[in-house]
């Protein structure tokens, strides 16, 4: 016989997981929100416009480029992103810094850019060119937030609604249980670890989180519901009833996850930087989405009384 | 199904796919010279900054737009030294011009001492520091209000505001040029200087607010007044049907629609069309409510020329997301042919079809686009129907290893799981088209296609599998073998 973890006896450990995790969360969030430089919303930047006798050239604008970075490197600054521009009549480069980057230091690489630029022997002597630093300040649009957090609950009551309907009530407030714990988790680790997120990235992996609970939690049901018509299931309490059936959904579920789990690590794994961040990221929600489907919600479930179909127990 | 039908049927599923396929993904130019080409579906997609865009003609446009907004007193560093280098040898008129600004910490902005400074010349003011608050707070009202995806608003430099637009949204420098606009919302007739209304009394007492509708691609802007208002107008319009005129709506000293009045206007709300699009009806009718309920922008501003940037992710952000996918597409072929041999054939047309019916989604239903979040979405899904197709062929499987034959092992596995499935895709797509209805940009889309994944997935894996499996089967005298299914070995006593 095998030996398998009692998932619903250990229903305090998994439940202390998700307070912790939650609890830890929700305190770094209220002191430092969560990690944006993703996108650096409070940054520095030096610019550099230039004409078309710039961009005409064959290598003159990377040559440029190479400039202004060795003049960062002296100054020992580091580059967090670049950007290039196209503008009517020639093109501008803009170099981000972080927002505690050294002021003096950014003055000294923009003044040596300068002086190479307009250099009367200098390649760009001919050019039009201008150095500038600026500081940015990111202003957060607060509507999209808190719309979307009610839509993700909202969307998540409707789908319990269902879920309700079709395998009983108890069923749907387990659901509920795990949609929350999901979402929470999710974004707690995000707060924790301080993952580097875009501003619109927490909304999509609660919405992923609460996807994915669904998706795994309803499997759970399905299997519950085929389960509990065998006689011998009957004989059972609802503890040992919800242990036996989570152990037949196991397969069915790490199958999911596996899948999920297989097409996101293959997405980012592929993709340009900006795109892998948020492919990677997407795996801790179906992490956690394993977790609870496979140890917090069954426990829950198996504590209710009576989760066998009426009159068969 | 017998031979022939299964393979007349197989035949004309296989073309109908291979042309949709080829029309999904392959832009054809047939005529450079002239300029003639068709466009794949995959190209009439919008795409996010990250991925970037082209014109419909291959030319690339990048991944977005950038531009600023100087408030009255604020010029950049560029323009101040233009100025400056205007006056030439005029060394008076040159350290006139140096007076006149005072160059603001880190030498990016210059600020009008007499506008922006107090009366002593000696810090900035404080109505100035404020005006220009509410200038911020009205142009966040005003791009939230416009749920832009991707759009990014920052404050530079202390007293400028940063716009970052998405190159996707064909209407950008609507949104940038009518959003500079500063000052009270007011109804005027026959000129725009001719207001109506008693000065003690606000815009919101005669306008309650503005919205844009499109109907049969003709785009309105509709007006709702008071009742006050309507009355205002009904009174101002009256002799319009002797004199036509003209009826204003202005944002400060700016016109943001005129209209041609020559009958007496008494109506609830104003339905205004012109040379509107869906975006720029939206833009005006946007900056209209804003001005009427929302926080006024007090600071005339001027907009800087816009540069256009990049896609974020790199010229080849997509093409790796291309390669992804495609490795997806084999590893899921040599995991079904592995387990379930030729049955494999039905899962890859499954496959196809909701491949394609995803991209005609996205190149052709409006407000969706290529981003992150979608091809997210587009996983969940991809993921979704996979599983699905696997679950029936076990179902399938068991019966068969029962000894039942493949014909009704079939039947009896999609009878046995066939709610299991319908209910999981239900619950998926329910919360999703909620989401999608409740939320906001990035998130809506988001939802709005793993909505719409869901319900391609349940179609392609409830019908469309079972069909082809039917189809495929006709082909096979060893059913079993066909799809890797083998029966129980009965032990039977002496």
């Amino acid at each position: 016989m095998t030996k398998r973890i009692q998932t619903v006896k250990l229903m305090p450990v998994w439940i202390a997981i998700s307070a912790v995790l939650i609890v830890a969360g929700i305190v770094l969030f209220a002191l430092l929100g969560f990690n944006y430089s993703a996108e650096i919303p409070n940054a520095k930047s030096v610019e550099v416009s230039y004409d078309t006798v710039v961009t005409i050239g064959e290598t003159t604008e990377a040559d440029l480029q190479t400039l202004c970075e060795n003049a960062f490197e002296t100054n020992g600054l580091q580059v967090e992103n670049k950007r290039i521009y196209e503008v009517t009549g020639g093109g501008i480069v803009e170099y981000f810094f972080s927002s505690t980057a050294d002021g003096a230091k950014l003055d000294a690489a923009a003044a040596a850019i300068r002086t190479a630029l307009t250099d009367a022997n200098g390649a760009y002597a001919d050019a039009d060119t201008f150095v500038t630093v600026h500081s940015t300040e990111n202003v957060a649009f607060t509507e999209s937030i808190w719309r979307g957090a009610v839509a993700i609950a909202s969307g998540c009551v409707v789908a319990l609604v269902y879920l309700a309907i079709r395998f009983g009530v108890k069923s749907a407030l387990t659901g509920l249980i795990g949609c929350v714990n999901n979402v929470l988790v999710t974004l707690a680790i995000f707060a924790i670890c301080r993952i580097p997120v875009y501003a619109y990235a927490p909304l999509l992996f609660g919405a992923i989180a609460m996807a994915i609970s669904l998706i795994l939690w309803t499997v759970q049901c399905m299997k519950m519901r085929e389960n509990f018509k065998d006689p011998a299931f009957r004989t059972m309490m609802s503890a040992d009833a919800m242990e036996e059936s989570s152990a037949t959904a196991v397969k069915t579920i790490v199958a999911i996850v596996v899948a999920i789990a297989v097409a996101f690590a293959m997405l980012g794994g592929l993709a340009a930087p900006a795109v892998r961040l948020v492919f990677l990221c997407a795996l801790i929600p179906v992490a956690v989405g394993a977790y609870s489907s496979l140890a917090l919600l069954p426990s829950v479930h198996g504590h209710y009384k009576n989760i066998l179909p009426k009159g068969k127990k | 199904m017998g031979k022939v039908k299964s393979a007349i049927c197989l035949t004309l599923i296989t073309l109908i796919v291979a042309v949709l396929g080829v029309l999904s993904t392959v832009s054809i130019e047939f005529d450079t010279a002239a300029g003639k080409a068709y466009n794949s579906f995959i190209s009439y997609m919008k795409k996010d900054a990250v991925f970037g865009n082209e014109l419909k003609n291959g030319a690339y446009v990048g991944g977005g737009y950038v531009t600023v907004y100087y408030p009255e007193g604020v010029i950049s560093a560029e323009e101040y030294e233009a100025n400056l280098a205007a006056y030439g040898s005029d060394a008076e008129g040159k350290a006139e011009y140096e007076d006149k600004y005072t160059r603001h910490e880190g030498g990016a902005i210059y600020l009008e001492t007499e506008t922006v400074y107090n009366e002593e010349g000696t810090a900035i003011s404080e109505a100035f520091k404020t005006s220009f608050a509410n200038n911020v707070k009205a142009l966040q009202e005003r791009y939230e209000q416009s749920r832009i995806p991707g759009v990014k608003l920052e404050i530079a430099d202390e007293y400028t505001v940063r716009v970052t637009l998405p190159s996707m949204e064909s209407a950008a420098s609507a949104y940038v040029s009518f959003y500079a606009y500063a000052g009270e919302a007011t109804i005027a007739y026959g000129t725009a200087d001719a207001v109506l209304g008693e000065s003690d009394k606000t815009i919101s007492d005669y306008i309650k607010g503005a919205s844009s509708q499109t109907v049969q691609d003709v785009s309105y802007v509709i007006i709702d007044f008071t009742k006050e208002g309507r009355e205002l107008v009904k009174a101002a319009t009256a002799g319009a049907a002797e004199t036509a005129s003209t009826l204003f709506i202005n944002v400060g000293d700016q016109s943001v629609i005129q209209l041609s009045v020559n009958e007496e206007i008494d109506q609830k709300s104003l339905f205004i069309s012109g040379s509107y699009t869906d975006e720029t009806a939206g833009a005006v009718a946007t900056l209209i409510d804003q001005s009427v309920n929302g926080t006024q922008a007090d600071l005339a501003m001027t907009v800087d020329k816009s540069a256009a940037f990049e896609a974020e992710g790199g010229n080849n952000a997509l093409l790796f997301v291309y390669i992804g996918v495609g490795v997806l597409f084999l590893a899921m072929v040599v995991f079904f042919a592995v387990r379930y041999h030729a049955l494999a054939i039905t899962q890859v047309y499954a496959f196809l079809i909701f491949l394609i019916a995803t991209i005609i989604s996205l190149a052709f239903i409006p407000f969706v686009y290529l981003g992150v979040g979608t091809i997210a979405a587009f996983a969940l899904t991809a993921v979704l129907l996979c599983v699905s197709n696997a679950v029936s062929f076990e179902y399938a499987k068991k019966e068969y290893a029962l000894g039942k034959t493949m014909t009704s092992s079939v039947k009896t596995g999609y009878k046995k799981c066939f709610w299991h499935l319908f209910d999981l895709h239900v619950i998926l797509a329910l919360a999703a088209f909620i989401v999608a209805a409740i939320a906001t940009t990035e998130l809506q889309v988001f939802a709005f296609m793993l909505g719409l994944g869901t319900v391609f997935s349940g179609v392609c894996s409830l019908l469309i599998s079972r069909f082809m499996w039917a189809i495929t089967m006709g082909f096979s005298k060893k059913q079993g073998s066909f799809c890797n299914f083998k029966k129980e070995e009965v032990e039977e006593d002496d």
